[in-house]
């Protein structure tokens, strides 16, 4: 993984950095993330995984079509301060972007309306103590309705099923299972392996 | 005594008492032309002494001025009598006017504040924008204070670190208050605003996680992480699980929500109470502080328990309660 931009988000990721300003160490570049010479030197090209996170939105911009065309395969990730930007980048070649003043402004608004949920999703997206799992659906709950198997009592409750591209969020007991299908589940970290061992391989996840 | 009176009014005794000195100096230069001078005299050159008189011109044409000693005496005290009224006339009028100028120069606010039970939002900005925008959709009263508070919100211009300031915006009866600038600027506004409202929630932003301890112990209820939430959102995505999507797609949309288990609710199971069906898929339930994750469809519910749960597709319009 290759992040572009050195600051409070990204320095404990550990992989290498490149910025304009960063301190003394293996892992990281010294030099300009938007210049295609840095970038190479970075070694993008072998690189499966991008974080672009610059302090100015243009720069983040620029170094996302840069670097979708030194690495057509790269997944590239992008934080961005101003909403506008957010449609440039996925058209620079993103593939996911995170709107800051949305994700905080969200955030805010949550634990003013439903500080327990909010306080529960916390749980889930800030520690490890809770996840959400993607499991693939075993072949005999093929056809069946959720209610009809015993999903619920051997893992959990079932809080979306993924369909192709479409998530159908919190599921009637009623909905027929249908093959290809993915059930995700919301879990406490240490049960995780037991549901390893009971439901075979378990995808999405990779630590 | 002047400011007592509107303007409209103070226009009108100003030019009532202009009038009667320029009557009384008329009257008294006829009076001393004739019975003290002895020299014959015109209402026009009355009139114009009183008005060169009070208007400090200075000087008078030949022949009208008063050259008698009482005459002189009469022009010295007139004369004083006469500035004081432009003076204080003057005065009486042009004030008013000047504070008119500046109270528009203050911006005067259409949009009232709220008095009670609202949210205070200190700082503006693009996240104060868009919670801003979020509590107008859902009915829920707020007002700005910020130095550069927008107008087509209720707003208070100031500084939110300012005791004067959070007062205008009726901080006393806020049921919230939201920091949204540095982390130094939010411990002075949480310091202030704890002053005059111990009840309420805030909620404050942070740029560094090490400044949440700090925050928490000038009085802030929630810290807002923005490096560690925004970290945690690249981490998910790094790792390719689906917190990620979620948080976009169901925690952004507010479909996960809260629901406190009273007398009517208590002692019965999920599954006796058609949970799922009527209100959606319980996720977890928080019971004296412990949270318990994937409850069973048996587990009987008791009072006080906050049960978290999410809106089905089918209930996805109910909005928020």
């Amino acid at each position: 993984m290759l992040i572009l931009g050195y600051n409070e988000i990204t320095k404990d990721f550990h992989s290498l950095i490149v910025d304009k300003d960063v301190p003394q160490g293996d892992h990281f570049l010294r030099g300009d993330p938007t210049d295609r010479a840095t970038l190479l030197r970075a070694g993008i090209e072998k690189e499966d995984t991008l974080i672009v996170a610059l302090e100015d939105d243009e720069d983040s911009i620029y170094a996302v079509a840069l670097s979708r065309e030194l690495n057509p395969k790269i997944k590239i990730g992008a934080i961005v301060k101003k909403a506008e930007n957010v449609d440039k980048i996925y058209a620079a070649g993103a593939d996911y972007v995170i709107l800051e003043s949305n994700v905080l402004s969200r955030e805010i608004i949550r634990f003013l309306l439903v500080p327990r949920a909010a306080s529960f999703f916390d749980r889930v997206v800030l520690s490890d103590e809770l996840e959400i799992i993607g499991v693939d659906l075993p072949k005999e709950y093929e056809g069946k309705r959720i209610m009809d198997t015993d999903i619920r009592r051997r893992i959990g409750t079932v809080i979306a099923v993924k369909r192709k591209d479409k998530i159908i969020k919190a599921p009637s007991p009623k909905l027929l299972l249908q093959k290809g299908d993915i059930l995700l589940f919301m879990v406490e970290r240490k049960e995780i392996n037991k549901i390893r061992e009971m439901m075979g391989q378990w995808i999405y996840h990779r630590d | 005594m002047w400011s007592s009176f509107p303007l409209k009014n103070r226009l009108l005794i100003f030019l009532l008492m202009l009038i009667s000195t320029i009557l009384v100096g008329s009257l008294g230069y006829v009076i001393i032309k004739t019975y003290v001078e002895h020299e014959s005299t015109s209402l026009t050159n009355a009139i114009f002494f009183s008005i060169a008189t009070i208007s400090t011109l200075g000087h008078y044409p030949r022949g009208i001025e008063l050259t008698s000693d009482a005459g002189k005496w009469f022009t010295i005290l007139y004369l004083i009598l006469g500035m004081g009224t432009i003076f204080g006339g003057i005065q009486a009028l042009v004030s008013p006017w000047i504070e008119m100028k500046i109270r528009n120069a203050i911006k005067e606010r259409k949009i009232p504040v709220p008095k009670d039970a609202h949210v205070v939002l200190c700082g503006w900005n693009d996240i104060a924008r868009e919670v801003g925008e979020y509590l107008q959709m859902v009915d829920i009263p707020f007002v700005i204070v910020a130095k550069d508070a927008p107008l087509n919100f209720p707003g208070v211009n100031g500084d939110p670190g300012d005791m004067d300031a959070l007062k205008l915006a009726n901080v006393e009866r806020a049921s919230a208050l939201i920091a949204l600038l540095d982390e130094k600027k939010n411990v002075v506004i949480t310091l202030t605003a704890r002053r005059l409202n111990r009840e309420m929630r805030i909620i404050a932003l942070s740029e560094r996680e090490e400044s949440k301890n700090l925050l928490i112990k000038s009085g802030v209820d929630v810290v807002i992480s923005r490096e560690k939430l925004l970290r945690s959102l690249l981490d998910h995505w790094i790792k390719g699980d689906f917190t990620h999507i979620f948080s976009g797609e169901i925690f952004g949309d507010l479909k996960i929500k809260e629901l406190s288990v009273g007398k009517d609710m208590a002692g019965r199971s999920l599954k006796e109470l058609r949970f799922r069906e009527r209100v959606g898929t319980a996720i977890g339930i928080y019971r004296r502080g412990l949270l318990i994750t994937n409850p069973k469809a048996e587990e009987i519910l008791k009072e006080g328990d906050i049960v978290i749960f999410m809106e089905g597709e089918n209930h996805a319009d109910t909005g928020i309660q």
